[in-house]
């Protein structure tokens, strides 16, 4: 990392003077960790210091609320940064300690609507409530979940636990099977309208989880009146494997292949991303060639994911072509993949302190740099093929139009807040790996339209090509030096010193970061995931509504969100 | 709390079943066909009817006319003499479905096979290739499979109006085939010689418009019957859309009226002799017109939205399985069919030949050579479908209303009042 202590301890004693000079003495001691400024606060000073922080201090973006039982203590982390360009005293935590038996935090969903689904996930797998949330229901777990799993003294037992659910009589509330009755209260206000003397009533309709255009198994509970959708409500957790208890259930290097399932289009950056943060906990040094065979299969990953967006948002206009087209594409970098590790999607390929093997011989010249040659002009083909036509033009463009404000204060990241005019990259604002090395754009939007979100990520995959060009020159120049050095040295076992970071990487779909607290033992002990698309679908709700059915399609699919991955 | 799923009737079938019905089938309509020819003394009718010239309106004209008024009534049947005013047009419609179907069936059969031929080629994939060589079988063998497959309704649908509307779609398709000119008809002294068009009518165009504007109501009630709500939307969508574009589609043959001055589509394509006189030239417009709505006509990429897969599902027949989805299936490509045979016969000459009389075999158009152009012309528009398919996303519902209304309708309007002002003009 670039920001040493040195250098941002004076930025935080500044902003520390300002805050105790505009709210008193709220703030704790504040801690400096690697990239992170902490400082505590009472929970009843928690929405003036983080209104101040909003307001005055620039914090417009809440990364993510991350609960950790501390056996003690509950205690709730409120990660928080600044977009496009980070303040001078980088990412700042807060924390708020709160007893377990009365776990009440305020809620800071009216500040950044973002914690709105944060919040409701860390009451959900926590149980600390959120006093003054809207709609604090249980959101990956179904309704009728018993007790809070991420809890220390949580015992799961699959046969009582599930026989007590399964033979427990369901109110109407939690009986998902009965139709209207398991509607919000959204759903039931309002739903009779006049036309001229015709009344009419809004039909509720459940899109997923089996229909082809969720991606997956998303149900989105609708309202519409006729082809207007007047209401969303998202029902996630289909596919809820629960990683983060399972994390803490397992090892630091078992743990790796579990990250391949969260967002599989992307599972090199999820591999990566759990090796980072625990070489980062561990203070691992890497040998330069690991640094680049990651970014190499990064940067094919990053392609081989937005090839899989530009075929599917062909398919939800209508147009099928470009999906096929695009999956030939695909094929040739899992391809590349499988000889580097003998998987096609799930790969285990970067491990702590390096890679799982080193790059094949003529890999490069023969795989990625023939790939580099054919692959340009077929995206151009296909690009041609979509934005080139009139139809796709008229169902895009205008549609689906995002403010920059409700991309930042919703917490989207990638080329979701890129398309409406927000210039930030991970890559660039933490530059992990050796992207610091690299010359590369941040392409941008300019309406925030559905098409700016289609071309953000096509000028992006052509952004990667320059990338890996640049990566493959650079192996150029050093491949034979280093070859067989892509491993660095390890200690027999994986136990990080007791600590906790964060950090984040930039994957096709925005900032995935892990805060992992590691208290010295081969496990984590909490191994909290700031899951991109989970983030990015919790602005849909609202600009959902009040669309056509078909534009509601048109702009889920520009979200580009992979179940895997909202679910956890 | 878990509950039941929808419970459906199951109808058990076999493969021997299936088989041992067809076999019965056959034998029956066999025995019945010798005995009723051979009682009836229908045979001598049919070898008149095929020395006259053999046209389908002539045999129909020839079981009303001659076999039931002059037939030597069998005494064994002579209860049935009173009413031989019905069983002749029985007969004969029998007749009619039986040659539809032995068409049309394999002609959507193999229009399927090309379009997943044709659009695999343009996905950069290679279609159907397991069943028979090069996969000619495969879409027999999907037909087959649909023929014999469970044939589910939902336990809430209402039983008759699901069952019904399958039919309402499939009929009028293929009542439509009645007044297409599939080649020409050989006149020799007034005298028919043979006729390669079905029914000969005088309104054959506005008898087409007619039974299509039926299919809307087995839509409607497809996806009202099935109880479900992504088919209701779907059939509301269908709606919508055929009466919105039933009326630009017929403003844009008008002018192929105005020019030729029949409704007679037999007439309308004998008009076309040489290509200078193809009526692309003077009702151009009304061409593109003709596509556009033809193209919603039939549900077709980019106006596929009834069916949008991407939204809802599937649309009005989501709820359909078998036979019954079959139906609507067969339906839709036979209407594919017919409306590319219509617009070759309003505006690219029907089954003429571009070519002059005078050059050899290019410019030859009676019998077999003028069935083969109308089969050349019509299935190059069905692969002018098949590409479109391949290549263009769905519009959105208001921008397919607002083209229609706002759009196709003026543009109609005006081109009707162009070729009228142009006709008069020239004379």
């Amino acid at each position: 990392m670039s920001m040493t202590e040195q250098a941002v301890a004076t930025p935080l004693d500044e902003l520390l003077a300002r805050c105790r000079a505009a709210c008193g003495e709220l703030l704790g001691e504040p801690v400096q960790r690697a990239a992170i400024s902490e400082c505590s606060v009472a929970a009843s000073d928690l929405r003036r210091v983080a209104q101040w922080l909003r307001d005055e201090a620039g914090y417009n973006y809440l990364a993510l609320i991350g609960g950790i039982d501390r056996l003690a203590q509950l205690e709730v982390v409120y990660l928080l940064d600044r977009l496009p360009a980070p303040t001078p005293t980088g990412r700042l935590a807060l924390r708020v300690a709160v007893p377990r038996e009365a776990a009440v935090v305020p809620t800071v969903s009216d500040l950044w609507p973002a914690a709105d689904w944060h919040e409701r996930e860390c009451w959900d797998l926590l149980g600390v409530r959120f006093e003054g949330h809207p709609d604090l229901r249980r959101i990956l777990l179904p309704e009728y979940w018993q007790g809070f799993p991420l809890r220390k003294d949580y015992v799961y037992d699959s046969n009582t636990m599930v026989d007590e659910i399964l033979e427990r009589e369901l109110t109407p509330e939690e009986d998902h099977s009965a139709g209207a009755g398991d509607l919000p209260a959204i759903f039931t206000e309002g739903h009779r309208r006049d036309h001229d003397g015709l009344v009419t009533e809004d039909i509720a309709i459940n899109m997923g989880p089996q229909h082809p255009s969720t991606h997956g198994v998303l149900r989105l509970r609708l309202s519409l009146d006729g082809e207007y959708v007047r209401n969303v409500d998202p029902d996630l957790g289909f596919l809820h494997r629960s990683f983060e208890k399972l994390a803490e259930l397992k090892t630091y290097v078992n743990g790796i292949p579990l990250t391949d399932r969260w967002d599989y289009l992307d599972a090199m950056g999820n591999n990566l991303i759990h090796c980072l943060v625990t070489e980062q906990l561990m203070g691992l040094e890497l040998p330069e060639r690991a640094h680049w065979i990651r970014m190499l299969v990064l940067e094919l990953n990053r392609l081989a994911s937005h090839l899989v967006f530009v075929g599917t948002y062909g398919l939800d206009v209508g147009a099928a072509t470009p999906f096929l087209h695009c999956f030939r594409d695909r094929e040739m970098i899992l391809d590349m993949f499988e000889l580097l590790c003998g998987a096609r999607l799930t790969y285990n390929y970067i491990r702590i302190g390096g890679v799982s093997a080193d790059l094949p011989r003529n890999f490069l010249a023969d795989r990625v740099e023939s790939f580099l040659d054919y692959f340009p002009a077929r995206l151009t083909e296909v690009d041609n093929l979509l934005t080139g036509n009139e139809v796709f033009r008229q169902r895009t463009i205008g549609v689906g139009v995002w403010s920059a404000a409700d991309c930042i204060g919703y917490g989207l990241t990638g080329p979701l807040l890129r398309a409406s005019g927000v210039r930030r990259d991970v890559r660039k604002a933490y530059p992990y790996a050796r992207y610091d090395q690299l010359t590369f754009e941040v392409p941008v939007g300019e309406r925030g339209d559905c098409m700016d979100r289609y071309l953000v990520r096509v000028a992006e995959m052509h952004q990667s090509i320059s990338l890996l060009r640049q990566i493959c020159a650079w192996f150029r120049e050093h491949d034979a030096a280093t070859r067989g050095d892509f491993q660095g040295r390890l200690p027999k076992s994986i136990k990080p010193p007791a600590s906790e970071t964060y950090t984040a990487i930039e994957t096709p779909r925005g900032e995935l970061g892990i805060w992992m607290v590691s208290d010295g033992s081969e496990q984590p002990y909490r191994c909290k995931i700031r899951r991109p698309s989970f983030c990015n679908l919790s602005l849909f709700p609202k600009v959902g509504s009040d669309q056509k059915v078909a534009d509601l399609i048109a702009i889920l699919g520009t979200t580009d969100i992979v179940m895997g991955e909202v679910d956890g | 709390m878990a509950k039941g799923g929808t419970q459906t009737a199951r109808a058990e079938r076999d493969w021997t079943l299936v088989v041992v019905w067809i076999g019965i089938a056959a034998v029956v309509l066999l025995v019945v066909g010798v005995v009723l020819g051979r009682l009836s003394g229908a045979v001598p009718h049919l070898q008149a009817w095929w020395q006259a010239g053999p046209s389908l309106t002539g045999l129909v004209e020839h079981l009303l006319v001659n076999w039931v008024g002059a037939w030597n009534w069998p005494a064994s049947l002579a209860w049935l003499r009173p009413h031989a005013g019905w069983v002749a047009p029985v007969t004969a419609v029998l007749a009619w479905v039986v040659l539809i179907f032995l068409f049309m069936l394999p002609m959507v059969t193999y229009q399927i096979y090309a379009l997943r031929k044709v659009v695999g080629f343009m996905q950069a994939r290679v279609g159907p290739t397991q069943v028979g060589p090069w996969g000619l079988l495969q879409t027999p063998a999907d037909v087959l499979k649909l023929l014999t497959k469970e044939d589910v309704i939902p336990r809430h649908a209402d039983r008759i109006v699901f069952t019904i509307a399958p039919f309402l779609v499939l009929v009028p398709a293929s009542m439509a085939y009645l007044v297409i000119p599939f080649g020409n008809q050989q006149v020799v002294d007034g005298k028919v010689v043979y006729s390669l068009i079905g029914g000969d009518l005088n309104v054959g165009l506005l008898y087409l418009s007619a039974i299509s504007s039926v299919a809307v109501i087995g839509i409607i009630a497809a996806g009202w019957a099935s109880n479900n709500k992504y088919s209701l939307l779907g059939g509301m969508r269908s709606a919508a859309q055929l009466i919105t574009y039933e009326i630009p589609l017929t403003l844009a043959v008008v002018p192929s009226i105005l020019w030729v001055g029949s409704l007679n589509l037999n007439t309308i394509a004998q008009y076309q002799d040489h290509l200078g006189n193809w009526l692309v030239w003077p009702c151009f417009p009304g061409l593109i017109l003709f596509a556009i709505s033809a193209l919603s006509e039939l549900g077709h990429v980019p106006f596929d939205l009834p069916e949008a897969e991407s939204e809802l599902v599937s649309g009005y027949n989501v709820e359909y399985s078998g036979m019954k989805f079959a139906m609507f299936f067969l339906a839709e490509f036979s209407n594919a069919f017919i409306l590319s045979a219509l617009g070759v016969t309003l505006f690219l000459g029907g089954w003429q030949s571009p070519f002059p009389e005078s050059v050899p075999l290019l410019g030859w158009d009676h019998g077999i050579f003028a069935v083969g152009w109308f089969f050349l012309k019509t299935l190059s528009c069905v692969f002018f479908l098949f590409w479109l398919r391949a290549t263009l996303p769905r519009l959105r519902i208001d921008q397919l209303m607002s083209l229609g209304w706002k759009i196709l309708i003026p543009v109609g309007l005006l081109n009707v009042l162009l070729v009228a002002v142009l006709r008069v003009v020239l004379g």
